[in-house]
């Protein structure tokens, strides 16, 4: 048995892994840039003499973004290894296009570098209106990759140090400009391109420092309000775990007697009645069914007699010190229809697992033993059927554990309860990534060691399971 | 500061507002049986701070208003510029290459704690924005312009701001909220700091690393403050009293408070209502049937389905006023000059008169729009009104005749020979799938063009994608809305050539050397004739260039309860002045 239970937890730890490393590369694939979406940034049309780009450099820095992704990197020989150190998006999209291009980073690096000084020329030597035009060339030279773009452009910046005496004196600097564009275009090494090359980055590099904050349980900070993302999961898990598991209870004690019940009467007309109802039920879209309640049974608008249940929410304005039934029984009006959603949708299918187990019980052979024997129903029922009609459940709750802490998206959004489902979905429409990605590792180790705990429940309570000659 | 929010609310598709005012000049003494004991308003989005320099949402911002005050607010009717925390609108005198504003706050005002507000509460604030560790860098980029403060010892209560440059918006501009100090630097961490020196960006460097400034900005950057009713103290008529996640903020109106016994003399000044409650509920269905049971008085950015629908239940519009004033925005579909395609002003024309804008309008918004024909709100005295594109399909068909678009291989799509190569004229449109408004909007377009013979791809994706694409410059064309304004219009950040670098507005790519001109020049005129003119010859020429097709602003979907007087709309965000509220008589 200890056996059984290292080498599950062995496979367990490579699982985790792998999925965290598959959760942070999908995280890294989420559109926006974290820096914006922080409002990090100041507005570039305003503040003229202050370097945005030095201001973004920082806050870049400051999230970790300026490390390499992962321990190690597979790519082309053209690229350097220290593309990701270029903190501005835009530019690093140019050189790889420039490299995809040329494949020879060297020249590329250069011909860049003498753009900025080009640029930085003109910024020290000439007012902003004698150069207006200069300068709005060589932005657009900084975001050009495509060759003959970059040739017009050139043509234009020679062109207008040509026309202007004063700007004559350019034409040096211009002319090593123009020189290292040829290099890249004359020098190229496309070759390059298709020799893999591994480079490896060591322990400081953003998966890494992003898995080690999230198992202390630092999980970044929310994009729309600052907040720990830790904290926003902790509020919203609380709500969460009161309607969900309230909803589990009643959907998993409902299902275990109506699936004993109608494999005990199979073929019977109450089987066929209660079946058919659940399958109807189970048709009927939880959304939809919410949304009919709450027109219908939360206001007087189809009669006064109908005004029963509050529309949304876990809880009234209460008076000043409410007593404790007084509460109690706001929490539970509230909690009545959102829980009526949750419960009705999955019983068909727990129910039918239920009552395929208990039947295929029910014929076996051991069953009719203990029938000649004489044993009770009650008592056959207890000791044999329902113990060994459970087993295949377990699978389920398996599967029905995590979602009662990742909550549920729609009937929380309907009812407005600010649990786990409400906070995913607001996260992902607010591209809080950081939320986002927290709670879907979250609910990724949590069905892990929910599957890591059935199996090892299974080992121990199942004596069909064998240990020994299983291939774990 | 109201006007230049429209950047900081850029792109939000948030619906707007009607608002509610008090009447200026009539007798203004409310009953004690007109008070309202509270006010429900419905808001549709989660709110995650009430404190404005770190709010993200409009709607935050303008819960906020009641707490905080800015020291002059537009006049919900006349728009006027109407002085609040100070005494009067300021004084505006050229100073070197820019301006001094001098202010000086009228002495009943005061903080909580009974001390008055004063000029120092007012630099402190300047100085709390312009700390370069404090996490508010867009509102920092906002306040650049103001470059130097001047105390006067002989009246505590006066000051003088001096502005960079003589920008056209420094009064609106300067006029910000205003913090008590004592609240938010309880310890006098910036006190030692001149703002000059926070604004010299030479010094940036030093204080990055500078302790005070750093302990500072941790502080104030901590996340919890936002919501914590302690520290959201404002010289306004409201405080947080009770604030549940998800479900409700609640303000209470302050008990002898110092804007009370001025409402005679300042209508604009008052606020009735003893609470109100804000009720976050999302969806729609359900903020609407808590409406229908009296759970909410106020409810916005209704959609125009169900706001239709409400008007014509006789039951619910019994209970309830429907207002619709013109939002302060228009939706367009914008044309990527980087695309060769579009290149030819007559390609843009001809897609422009495919636009059956009155079709569109009582489509997709229901009859709740007005179609514009530029950027500016028209409510504007020098909105170009003749200037209309008309849906004229025979007249795009030979505007594409004469741009030499042809369907020679009559595969149904027109053709033509660009660079030696046979070119299809089929374009993506890029658009927000989850609003229904643009999805009906884009199918209209979509056929009126097809059959002409201009093949469109409809490229629909969630809101923030559709704008990081249009960012990133991924669309032929995009249907998107801008913020304008009721008061002047800046049009530097979307139409100057200057913007069009990557991360700015312009992501059109327009570029016309007139445009940059004429906006250098009305950023900077004070003389409102010859700006006028600047700003009709503005739409002039985009209307020669067609940059955007302009579909249409649409209207605010607002429902008041009837039971309140003081409910009239007006143009100014956010339309529902909810602390204006008196119960009928």
């Amino acid at each position: 048995m200890l056996l059984y239970i290292i080498k599950r937890i062995c496979w367990f730890i490579p699982t985790i892994f792998l999925v965290s490393v598959l959760i942070f590369f999908l995280s890294k694939l989420a559109p926006g840039d974290p820096v914006t979406l922080l409002g990090l940034t100041p507005d570039i049309q305003r503040m003229e003499h202050i370097d945005i780009e030095k201001m973004y450099r920082q806050q870049y820095q400051k999230l970790g973004l300026d490390k390499p992704i992962f321990y190690f990197t597979v790519q082309s020989y053209a690229f350097p290894d220290t593309l990701y150190k270029f903190t501005n998006k835009s530019k690093r999209e140019i050189l790889i296009k420039l490299i995809n291009n040329f494949g020879n980073w060297t020249e590329i690096a250069a011909y860049q570098s003498n753009i900025e000084n080009f640029i930085k020329k003109i910024n020290i030597n000439f007012s902003k209106s004698q150069i207006k035009k200069l300068n709005r060339s060589c932005i657009d030279l900084i975001y050009t990759a495509k060759p003959n773009k970059i040739e017009e452009i050139l043509l234009q910046i020679r062109q207008v140090i040509q026309k202007d005496s004063v700007l004559n004196i350019l034409n040096s600097d211009y002319k090593i400009l123009s020189k290292s564009y040829h290099s890249v275009i004359n020098q190229s090494t496309k070759y390059k391109l298709f020799i893999p090359k591994i480079s490896l980055h060591g322990f400081d590099n953003q998966f890494h420092n992003w898995i080690s904050n999230m198992l202390v349980g630092d999980f970044g900070y929310s994009y729309t309000d600052r907040r720990p993302a830790s904290d926003k999961i902790k509020d919203a898990i609380q709500q969460s775990l009161i309607l969900n598991g309230i909803a589990f209870v009643l959907s998993f004690g409902l299902a275990l007697f109506l699936g004993i019940y109608t494999a005990v009467h199979r073929g019977k007309k109450r089987d066929k009645w209660i079946m058919n109802i659940l399958y109807a039920l189970y048709a009927l879209p939880a959304f939809w069914i919410g949304t009919l309640l709450i027109v219908f049974f939360t206001t007087d608008t189809y009669g006064e007699w109908l005004d029963l249940f509050p529309t949304y929410g876990l809880s009234s304005r209460l008076s000043n010190d409410p007593s404790f039934f007084i509460r109690a029984w706001d929490r539970i009006i509230h909690l009545v229809l959102p829980i009526f959603c949750l419960v009705y949708p999955p019983l068909a299918y727990l129910t039918k697992q239920m009552r395929e187990s208990t039947i295929n019980i029910l014929s076996q052979e051991y069953i009719k033993t203990a029938k000649a024997k004489g044993l009770g129903n009650k008592k056959i029922m207890k000791k044999h059927i329902f113990k060994n009609a459970f087993y295949p459940m377990l699978t389920v709750l398996g599967i029905t554990i995590p979602g009662i802490v990742l909550g549920s998206v729609v009937i929380e959004q309907i009812f407005t309860i600010s649990g786990m489902g409400l906070l995913i979905i607001q996260s992902i429409l607010n591209s809080d990534w950081l939320v986002v990605f927290a709670i879907t590792w979250l609910y990724a180790i949590i069905s892990l060691l929910i599957k890591l705990i059935i199996d090892i429940a299974y080992g121990l309570l199942d004596p069909r399971v064998n240990l020994k000659s299983s291939n774990i | 500061m109201k006007c230049n929010f429209q950047l900081f609310l850029l792109f939000t598709l948030v619906g707007l507002f009607s608002c509610v005012m008090p009447e200026s000049n009539s007798d203004v003494t409310i009953a004690e049986s007109e008070i309202p004991t509270e006010v429900i308003v419905h808001a549709p989005r989660e709110l995650n701070t009430l404190f404005p320099i770190f709010s993200k949402t409009a709607g935050e911002k303008y819960i906020s208003n009641n707490i905080f005050f800015y020291l002059i607010i537009g006049d919900p009717k006349t728009l006027e510029n109407v002085p609040i925390i100070v005494k009067s609108v300021p004084v505006v005198e050229d100073f070197e290459e820019g301006l001094a504003i001098t202010y000086e706050i009228r002495p009943e005002a005061e903080w909580d704690n009974g001390t008055p507000i004063l000029a120092s509460d007012f630099d402190f604030t300047l100085k709390m924005i312009a700390n370069p560790r404090v996490d508010t860098p867009v509102l920092r980029s906002f306040l650049d312009f103001i470059i130097g403060f001047k105390y006067y010892p002989d009246n505590p209560r006066k000051f003088t701001l001096y502005t960079k440059d003589k920008y056209f918006q420094a009064i609106d501009a300067s006029s910000y909220f205003i913090f008590p100090e004592y609240v938010y630097d309880p310890k006098g961490l910036m006190k030692g700091f001149k703002l000059e020196d926070l604004k010299n960006a030479d010094k940036l460097e030093d204080l990055n690393k500078n302790a005070k400034i750093n302990e500072y900005a941790d502080f104030i950057n901590a996340p919890e403050k936002g919501k914590d009713i302690n520290f959201l103290v404002g010289g306004g008529p409201y405080k947080v009293t009770s604030w549940k996640t998800g479900q409700e903020v609640v303000l209470e109106k302050k008990e002898d408070w110092w804007g009370d016994q001025l409402i005679a003399e300042i209508p604009q000044i008052a606020a009735y209502p003893k609470k109100l409650i804000y009720k976050i509920i999302l969806d729609e269905t359900v903020a609407v049937t808590a409406a229908k049971g009296g759970e909410i008085d106020v409810l916005s950015e209704v959609s125009p389905r169900d706001f239709v629908e409400l008007q014509k239940d006789e039951a619910f519009s019994k209970k309830y006023n429907f207002h619709s004033p013109i939002a302060t925005r228009y939706d367009y579909i914008g044309f990527n000059f980087q695309k060769e395609k579009l290149k030819d002003v007559r390609v843009r024309k001809a897609l422009a008169h495919l636009a059956n804008i009155s079709e569109i309008i009582k489509v997709s918004y229901n009859d709740l729009a007005t179609p514009t024909i530029g950027p500016f709100h028209p409510s504007k005295d020098y909105y170009y009104k003749e200037l209309k594109t008309e849906y004229e399909p025979e007249k795009a068909m030979e505007l594409l005749d004469e741009a030499g678009w042809k369907d020679t291989d009559n595969d149904g799509v027109r053709d033509k020979i660009i660079n030696n190569k046979k070119v299809d004229l089929s374009l993506d449109l890029v658009y927000n799938i989850n609003n229904d408004i643009t999805k009906n909007t884009v199918l209209i377009f979509q056929e009126a063009v097809e059959r002409v013979g201009v093949k469109i791809e409809l490229k629909g994706s969630e809101y923030r994608t559709t704008v990081q694409n249009a960012l990133n410059r991924n669309f032929d064309l995009v249907l998107l809305s801008w913020q304008n304004s009721i008061y002047l219009d800046d049009p530097k950040a979307v139409w100057h050539s200057d913007s069009d670098v990557p991360g700015g507005y312009n992501f059109l790519g327009f570029r016309n050397d007139e445009i940059d001109v004429l906006i250098n020049k009305i950023r900077f005129s004070n003389d409102k004739k010859a700006r006028n003119k600047m700003y009709k010859r503005f739409q002039e020429i985009l209307y020669k260039e067609q940059p955007q097709i302009f579909l249409a602003c649409p209207k605010e979907r607002i429902i008041i309860s009837n039971k309140y007087d003081n409910a009239e709309s007006s143009l100014i965000r956010p339309g529902y002045f909810e602390r204006y509220f008196t119960l009928k008589k």
